[in-house]
């Protein structure tokens, strides 16, 4: 027998937001967090916008000029192993907890764990290795490999918040934090744990957004008003973010024995790969079609229920119509959800995607409204047949589908439902 | 150690690594990069220190003692000791050895080694062992009420321990009528003492043998001067120097103090170590480890005494 699993608290350092509130408030404005990113080269033709984090500074390596908003307390000891997207996702994880009202016991207990996403520190791999090699063996950081490796974000969270459940980190790319909430709902519904922290967080520099720019992903629309525009006939690309999202997943009767208030529930979930190419999606989407059949079968959901649905589209030509694709041949024949790519508004959060989408459709859900596709000039002929948001309507979605694709063709779809 | 003064970009590099420390400290690595002020070292160390603790308003290094343990009294874990030992070897210029680091507990330890290191002599870091008087009376052989040991550490090749005169020793009651003074004997026993702990503890690792507790016996000393009384209040400390260490005979010089100021000295202070039945059977005795009461005078000056038990005799064991 299948344990019901709920949504109990949302935490948020995002371009749109630092706080539920405030994230909520751009969600319904379709109120963007794209700025110009000064450490990108600002010259003609090359990324020059990012979903920019505010309110914390990175000036160097030196890890005692790092700022973060003054309502957070983050111990010198806990900072010095921390990479920036470790530091945005402790603060994320302090408003979950608080919203979760779990107390430092619950936090701390055999039965609370966290399943986390993030590629990783590339800035603090490059100089901490730069140093090393450079200046020799013993002036590396002794703390280089946990503020950099994949994994720096469970290990740090795991020593942080004393976690003693399940703690891991997963790698699927820009599907990571999906798969992260998937395999979170899967310990939970099979009675392996009461709570879950689902954390996804990427650190937002050009260590590891300007990369992109070598295949050509990165938008190089230089107007933060119009880019990235997924599902536009004329978008040229993502536009990069950084930041972290807490989704505390956990047992429904553990949630009402506590008398939580819950945000959302979570069916279930599916995945399946493209078995293609390594960066390409398949161009008819066949993978992520699986995906979102498998997860509606798995929650007991026909495809005619399903009100919204939150794009992985980040943008790019192939992405998008991947996706559109997959679309249309899940919901062939009936009623076909509402579209909507938040990305427009936040950017592309790579590791930190999933969870965040996760976490805007549960806020839709529990707001009861859809947060529109923005900046769409024209809709790509190609989407026809699907209603992609271009503009707010007035409908209260009951049940969501979440998406996200990584590299390697990595395909998962989150099912969600207003509580 | 550089004996060129630092480039501007050196200087401004090290301003930079230290922008945390206090302006003093900063000032300090200059001078001892620059000038070769070898003064400056405990300053730079005590400053480099300072600035990964959490003090109180006015509180210093400066000011603490070389038994201040870094991890227990400091709050020092390993993380931050690496990160402190980096930062020294950044401001002073020098590599510090793993090995060495490791052995490095307390202020006395980072000040001992960085002065060895400046002075260009050979680093001789010892580890403290320290004890409290639970972990003394697992050691001994001496118990209360005649043990004579509040606490003491082993530093190397020396000892030191303390003891603090309650007042309510049965000793008092007759030494004298109407005025407690602390007996010679005593303070010489406590020596033996601090001595015995040193030998029950180093000998077995130095030689590698097996020495039971009560294997441990007083030979002798070769120079005893006592300068004033101690009385009931009285904390007397205790400093063993060992110069000596062939087996079977340990000898150390040492002193005693109170409050800063000297109470008795002694030279060739002689325990002997391992299985003496044979000499005893023999007729040869020796007193059981480091009481003196047979030898030690009562008060003010120590008779100058040579134990029974020859020391040449006792080598050929």
């Amino acid at each position: 027998m299948k344990k019901r699993v709920v949504i109990t608290g949302l935490g948020f350092i995002t371009s749109i937001g630092n706080s539920r509130a405030a994230v909520l408030d751009s969600l319904r404005r379709a109120r963007s967090g794209i700025e110009i990113f000064p450490d990108l080269p600002q010259e003609p033709a090359s990324p020059r916008v990012a979903g920019t984090v505010k309110g914390f500074t990175f000036p160097g390596m030196a890890f005692d000029d790092w700022t973060w908003p003054a309502e957070y307390t983050i111990e010198r000891n806990d900072l010095r192993s921390m990479a920036p997207h470790v530091v945005y996702a402790y603060c994320a994880m302090v408003q979950a907890i608080a919203q979760a009202g779990l107390r430092p016991e619950q936090v701390s207990h055999p039965r609370t764990g966290a399943m986390c996403a993030s590629g990783g520190s590339m800035w603090m791999i490059y100089e901490h290795l730069h140093k090393m090699m450079r200046e020799g063996i013993h002036k590396c950081y002794p703390l280089a490999l946990p503020a950099a490796i994949p994994g720096t974000l469970n290990s740090n969270l795991a020593a942080a918040f004393h976690l003693k459940g399940a703690v891991l980190g997963f790698a699927s790319a820009c599907a990571s934090s999906a798969h992260a909430l998937g395999y979170a709902y899967d310990l939970i519904s099979q009675d392996r744990q009461d709570v879950s922290f689902v954390v996804g967080a990427e650190d937002c520099t050009v260590y590891n957004i300007l990369p992109f720019a070598g295949v050509r992903a990165l938008s190089v629309v230089s107007d933060p008003e119009k880019t990235p525009a997924p599902f536009d006939a004329k978008r040229d690309g993502f536009v990069g973010t950084g930041g972290a999202a807490v989704v505390v997943l956990e047992a429904l009767e553990s949630a009402q024995a506590r008398g939580a208030s819950i945000v959302a529930e979570v069916l279930g979930w599916g995945e399946a790969a493209d078995g293609h190419n390594v960066m390409a999606p398949e161009p008819d989407g066949e993978g992520l079609a699986r995906a979102m059949t498998s997860a509606l079968e798995q929650s007991g959901v026909t495809p005619g229920e399903v009100d919204y649905l939150n794009a992985h589209a980040t943008g790019t030509g192939a992405g998008d119509l991947s996706e559109i694709r997959a679309i249309r041949r899940v919901f062939a024949g009936g009623r076909v959800p509402f579209v909507s790519s938040t990305k427009a508004l936040t950017g592309h959060g790579l590791c930190l995607a999933g969870a965040m989408e996760a976490a805007f459709t549960a806020l839709a859900l529990q707001e009861g409204f859809m947060p529109v596709s923005a900046k769409i000039n024209q809709l790509d002929p190609a989407c026809a047949g699907v209603p992609v948001l271009t503009k707010p309507v007035d409908a209260a979605p009951q049940v969501a589908l979440s998406n996200s694709s990584g590299f390697g063709g990595a395909n998962v779809s989150l099912v969600l439902r207003k509580w | 150690m550089d004996t060129v003064s630092l480039t501007p970009e050196q200087e401004a590099k090290l301003r930079e690594s230290f922008k945390r420390c206090s302006p003093e400290t900063v000032a300090a690595i200059l001078r001892f990069r620059n000038q070769q002020d070898i003064g400056a070292v405990i300053e730079v160390v005590n400053g480099v220190i300072e600035r990964y603790l959490k003090l109180a308003p006015g509180e210093t290094l400066a000011t603490k003692s070389d038994c201040t343990k870094l991890g227990e009294d400091l709050g020092i874990d390993s993380l931050t000791m690496l990160e402190i030992v980096m930062a020294i070897e950044e401001a002073l210029d020098f590599r510090i050895e793993d090995s060495e680091a490791r052995a490095i507990r307390t202020l006395g330890d980072v000040r001992h080694y960085v002065d060895d290191r400046v002075h260009g002599r050979p680093v001789s870091l010892a580890t403290v062992e320290t004890y409290e008087r639970d972990r003394i009376c697992l050691v001994l052989p001496q118990q209360p009420p005649f043990l004579f040991l509040d606490h003491a550490e082993i530093r190397g090749n020396h000892v030191k321990g303390a003891y603090l005169f309650r007042g309510d020793e049965s000793f008092f009651a007759g030494h004298f009528r109407d005025e407690p003074i602390v007996p010679a004997s005593i303070v010489y026993e406590a020596l033996g003492q601090a001595g015995c702990l040193w030998v029950l503890e180093q000998v077995p690792k130095r030689l590698g043998v097996e020495l039971p507790a009560n294997h441990v016996l007083f030979v002798g000393m070769d120079e005893a001067r006592f300068s004033r009384r101690a009385r009931p209040g009285d904390e007397i400390v205790l400093e063993l120097e060992n110069t000596r260490l062939r087996a079977p005979l340990v000898v150390f010089n040492g002193r005693v103090t109170v409050g800063g100021q000297l109470l008795a000295r002694v030279e060739g202070l002689t325990l002997a170590f391992g299985d003496l039945h044979e000499a005893e059977s023999a007729g040869r005795t020796a007193e059981p480890a480091a009481t003196l009461e047979a030898t030690a005078g009562t008060n003010g000056h120590y008779a100058p005494a040579r134990s029974t038990l020859d020391p040449e005799t006792v080598a050929s064991f």
